[in-house]
């Protein structure tokens, strides 16, 4: 038996001229669960293509269990599992449920006994058990997601393959997503292959990979990657939110520092080592009394730093000056920028949206979240004019939505990744397109456009197929076709998914250089919780309705209220630690190599944890985790639901 | 019975599927029997009730006589009779009139005399079969009409009118005495939609999978290709023979179509069809990425050949012989020649062996194709 259950070597997979995978090589050991982590286009599906036998390499080797992937394809098929991209695209819409389960039970030829407990087993798992008739696209999208797992591991596979299995899919479908993967591997010793493009997700895997254009970047525990890191991290911010994002640049220290909200991530050079001198050295450059009134915390690294310490080698471009011509957002002056008093949206019997009350200050950045079908798209198109209220008023930029939505559209812009952009056209054409959309006069246009490809750091582009760009680029040209018109108010819907996170990073830079410099107001839809860090205030909805508002410190910190701090343990013997802790702390579960479980008691539980593995003779690291917005989310909404359920009841 | 089990489970699926999707439904079922209802009626090749205009400035009783013989036949309707020659020929350039008959004012004059007398006969040409058709019914009856007047002076010079024209053609016509239209139109309408929609149907069936991202399924399980295509192919076939029959109780019971042979004949030879023309689709199905490839393929290399030169509208024989070369490449040749048998000569089945032994060999190779073509891969 081969030492490894999967073993990849210089594999190299070219389309036509473009090189996918660029000479890739990394074995699995059996009961792994191995992440391939990048941004679209680093050569992940084409990985796990190859391992799937559903495509061809130009060179190199690839095996499972000891079959030649590449030469033998229709052998290994009876033992993998493969879900392929996109929210359960492997589903049969029509058929229901229970249809599509069976339709893979006899595909694989699965017997009757295994079929019938394994199938009443991943039901209960992933409580799909009461929507057994439901036609599968009429589930949500998690949901779907889960049942497309089923069908993948119905005929109990040894290997599985999952291709961005998480991508779109909701924290608390997603969080359960987790828990069956982690159950199937430490019930029965599973290898899982998954790629993903969330940096935070890759640390729930055991082993992980960071892809960039096709090549292995770094490969490691998430702990040893950590290791990787050149210089001191720190994280600094202000209770009064002063923009620090110039002074810090200036210190001698700084190599980089980006703006993450309220907060600034600041890598200093590696030359000190001593954290305190760091500090003393950053309080004394800067003047007055924000010397004292910083606070300065030393975060681990996260895997989206190291990826960019990786990959970027040269310091991108800064904004120099403004990107609009006068900042004449911030001499209109309202009070707020979105002003709505119980603003409701009804569809038969359906809420859409329920009685939103919401304020947002100009220059603010909002982050909307919520899962798919929570109301997020209905409230934007009611604040953007496109849909009428059923009750309630809402004020945009001083304008009516009701009566005034002429004038309003004239000072709104809106901007999806996904479909912004006339692919066929170039850059300079798809920025025509849209200066004509808004009627504007031909030489104040050119002008515009030049601003706007210098400042966005498109220079040179402008005459570019669109389609020829790289992802992280096309976005920066979307954004700058919606702000051709100089919008006062900026709709951003999940702007950044799927991009490396060194163009993210320059996104991001200049959505904040837009709110602090133009005073234009930033609206962020998503569902992918690193797009919500960079907020300003976040407000996360629900069936309609608008759950919770606040910063994103307050809002960890309201949710550590609810359902406590997060007790985590590290260890290299993490199964036996996990078996360990299992019968005192039933809550507990997995987190790639880390058991962790939320806790009210989180100092007791940190001692009593402490000595269960002690006496056990486990090695481990017993700590308490700061939560992530992801787990705050998740707390708030099913606090919510909670709420619903007792509300229904009485 | 591993192999049948996976072919069956599929075959499940794309018909839980089918009944599902109002659009395959319809294509399946209500489309094809509404063509048969729109060509049935709408393309008769029969030319009847020709607007017919007369210029008559004699306006006798012999002018009269003339004109009612045209008016009393089914073929001509009259919209005007009249003085002004002008008139008329504006009738017909506004299409109000398709044939204009002038009289001249010596009309009764010369025949009373015994002279001959030039009737002008203008026709509307744009369509030259219809004009052609005009031609000859506008011939006949004024060569009944001369044959009458011939009639008429034997009888009064006491001769025999006989020995005038000593040659008589006795004409008798088989298989369509009645020289219907329908009956050879409608069995050629069951050949096309069985090319049409199976092939459309098949054509879906693959390259709807890739589309959609569920070809994977497929790909990455261990169901091999031969069992693929006959899951997928099998319940379409079904599909398809019913609606060949269909079609061909709408053809004897709603219009009345002559149907002389044996249905066990032209069944069996249907069911072939169908088998060949679904795996078509599937052909197409498979070489492409997308459906609208799929379906240009197929309305291309299916129906528009099948139209041109399966003999539905020209008879093979007459084409030339890149025409012939081509009307054998197609299947659709071979199935038009059993069913316009079956329908008006009714032969017995080894009449039609060689048909059926070459669209056998036809299907076979489609089929081969499609299972050699259909790697488990995209690239």
């Amino acid at each position: 038996m081969p030492a490894s259950l999967i073993q990849v070597k210089d594999l190299c997979k070219n389309y036509k001229k473009f090189n996918a995978v660029k000479s890739v090589s990394f074995d699995i050991p059996r009961g792994q669960i191995f992440g391939l982590i990048g941004p679209d286009g680093a050569g992940k599906t084409s990985i796990i293509q190859c391992l799937a036998g559903v495509l061809s390499a130009n060179r190199g080797e690839v095996s499972i269990n000891g079959i030649n992937c590449l030469k033998n394809p229709e052998k290994v098929k009876s033992i993998i599992g493969y879900m392929p991209q996109g929210l359960g695209l492997n589903l049969y819409d029509n058929l229901s449920v229970e249809e599509n389960i069976n339709f893979f039970r006899e595909l694989r030829g699965v017997s009757d006994k295994t079929f019938l407990a394994n199938r009443n087993r991943l039901l209960e798992m992933t409580r799909l058990a009461p929507f057994l008739k439901r036609p599968a696209g009429k589930l949500s999208g998690g949901m779907r997601q889960k049942l497309a797992l089923i069908c993948t591991l119905i005929h109990l596979p040894d290997i599985l393959l999952l291709d961005e299995p998480t991508t779109g899919v909701d924290p608390i479908s997603r969080r359960d997503f987790w828990e069956i993967i982690h159950d199937i591997v430490s019930e029965r010793g599973v290898t899982v292959l998954l790629s993903t493009s969330y940096m935070d997700e890759a640390e729930r895997c055991h082993q992980i990979a960071m892809m960039h254009q096709g090549e292995f970047i770094a490969q490691g525990t998430p702990a040893e990657l950590a290791k990787t890191m050149r210089g001191q991290l720190l994280d600094i911010s202000t209770p009064t939110g002063d923009n620090l994002l110039q002074t810090l640049r200036d210190w001698p220290m700084c190599e980089t520092v980006v703006q993450i909200g309220q907060h600034y991530r600041l890598l200093a050079a590696d030359n000190i080592d001593n954290q305190l001198d760091l500090e003393s050295s950053l309080r004394a450059s800067l003047k007055g009394s924000l010397s004292q009134q910083i606070r300065i915390k030393h975060p681990s690294p996260s895997l989206e730093d190291i990826f960019i310490q990786h990959t970027s080698t040269e310091k991108t471009a800064h904004l120099s000056s403004h990107i609009f011509e006068s900042s004449w957002a911030k001499q209109k002056q309202i009070e707020s920028a979105i002003h709505t008093t119980n603003i409701s949206c009804q569809f038969g019997d359906f809420k859409a949206v329920d009685k939103v009350s919401l304020t947002v200050k100009p220059g603010e950045i909002f982050g909307l979240l919520g899962p798919n079908g929570a109301g997020k798209t209905t409230l934007i198109k009611m604040l953007c004019g496109l849909q009428n209220n059923s009750g309630g008023s809402a004020q945009v930029i001083g304008y009516d939505t009701a009566s005034e939505k002429r004038q309003l559209r004239h000072r709104i812009g809106y901007m999806s990744q996904k479909f912004s952009l006339y692919r066929d056209l170039s850059v300079v054409e798809n920025m025509h397109l849209y200066s004509g959309l808004y009627g504007i006069k031909k030489a104040v246009r050119e002008q515009r456009i030049e601003v706007l490809l210098t400042q966005l750091d498109l220079a040179g582009l402008g005459n570019r197929n669109t389609l020829s760009l790289p992802l992280g680029i096309r976005q920066r040209v979307a954004l700058a076709c919606a702000l051709i018109h100089q919008p006062l108010l900026l709709f951003l819907d999940e702007p950044t998914s799927g991009v490396d996170p060194v163009a993210r990073r320059q996104f991001w830079e200049i959505v904040h250089a837009l709110a602090e410099n133009e005073g234009v107001t930033i609206i962020v839809s998503t569902h992918y919780m690193d797009e919500a860090e960079h907020c300003h205030r976040l407000g996360f909805m629900q069936q309609g309705r608008m759950v919770i508002t606040g910063t994103p410190d307050q809002l960890k910190q309201q949710a550590e209220q609810i359902d406590g701090s997060l007790v985590t343990i590290e260890s290299e013997q993490f199964s036996a630690a996990f078996e360990a802790l299992k019968p005192e702390f039933s809550n507990a579960i997995y987190y790639g190599r880390r058991v962790q479980w939320q806790s009210k008691t989180p100092q007791q539980d940190q001692n009593h944890a402490t000595k269960i593995l002690e006496q056990s003779g486990i090695a481990a690291t017993v700590g308490c985790h700061p939560l992530s917005i992801e787990e705050a989310f998740v707390s708030f909404i099913q606090h919510d639901l909670s709420l619903q359920d007792q509300l229904g009841a009485a | 019975m591993k192999f049948f089990r996976r072919s069956k489970a599929l075959a499940v699926k794309e018909t839980r599927e089918l009944f599902r999707d109002p659009t395959y439904l319809g294509l399946s079922f209500f489309i094809p029997v509404l063509l048969l209802q729109l060509f049935g009626y709408g393309l008769s090749l029969d030319v009847k009730n020709l607007p017919i205009v007369f210029v008559d400035t004699n306006n006798s009783s012999i002018s009269r006589e003339y004109i009612d013989s045209f008016v009393h036949s089914e073929y001509f309707d009259l919209i005007d009779i009249t003085r002004n020659a002008e008139q008329a020929h504006e009738l017909m350039q506004r299409g109000t009139a398709r044939v204009v008959v002038e009289l001249p004012t010596n009309f009764s004059r010369n025949l009373v005399s015994g002279k001959s007398v030039a009737v002008a006969v203008t026709v509307d040409g744009s369509f030259p079969t219809r004009a052609s058709i005009i031609q000859s019914y506008i011939s006949a009856i004024n060569a009944k009409n001369n044959l009458e007047l011939i009639q008429q002076m034997a009888d009064q010079y006491g001769l025999n009118a006989d020995a005038l024209m000593p040659i008589e053609m006795r004409l008798s016509v088989w298989y369509n005495p009645a020289l219907e239209s329908i009956n050879m139109i409608v069995p050629g309408i069951l050949v096309l939609i069985l090319m049409l929609f199976p092939a459309i149907l098949g054509a879906l069936l693959v390259v709807r999978e890739k589309e959609d991202g569920t070809i994977f399924n497929l790909y990455s399980s261990p169901i091999r290709s031969w069992e693929i295509v006959l899951g997928k192919a099998a319940p379409y076939v079904v599909v398809s023979f019913i609606d060949y029959l269909i079609i061909y109780a709408a053809s004897i019971l709603q219009f009345d179509v002559r149907f002389v042979g044996s249905f066990w004949v032209i069944s069996s030879a249907a069911l072939l069809y169908c088998i060949c023309t679904i795996g078509m689709g599937l052909l197409f199905s498979i070489i492409t990425q997308t459906q609208l490839a799929a379906m240009l393929l197929t309305f291309l290399l299916t129906v528009t050949p099948a139209f041109s030169y399966s003999g539905f509208t020209t008879p093979i024989a007459s084409m030339d012989s890149l025409g012939q070369f081509i009307a054998h490449l197609i299947p659709a040749t071979y199935f038009m020649d059993i069913v316009r048998g079956s329908y008006l000569k009714g032969l017995g089945f080894e009449h039609y062996a060689s048909d059926i032994a070459s669209l056998a060999i036809y299907t076979a190779a489609i089929y081969t194709l499609c299972i050699a073509l259909l790697k488990k891969r995209i690239g």
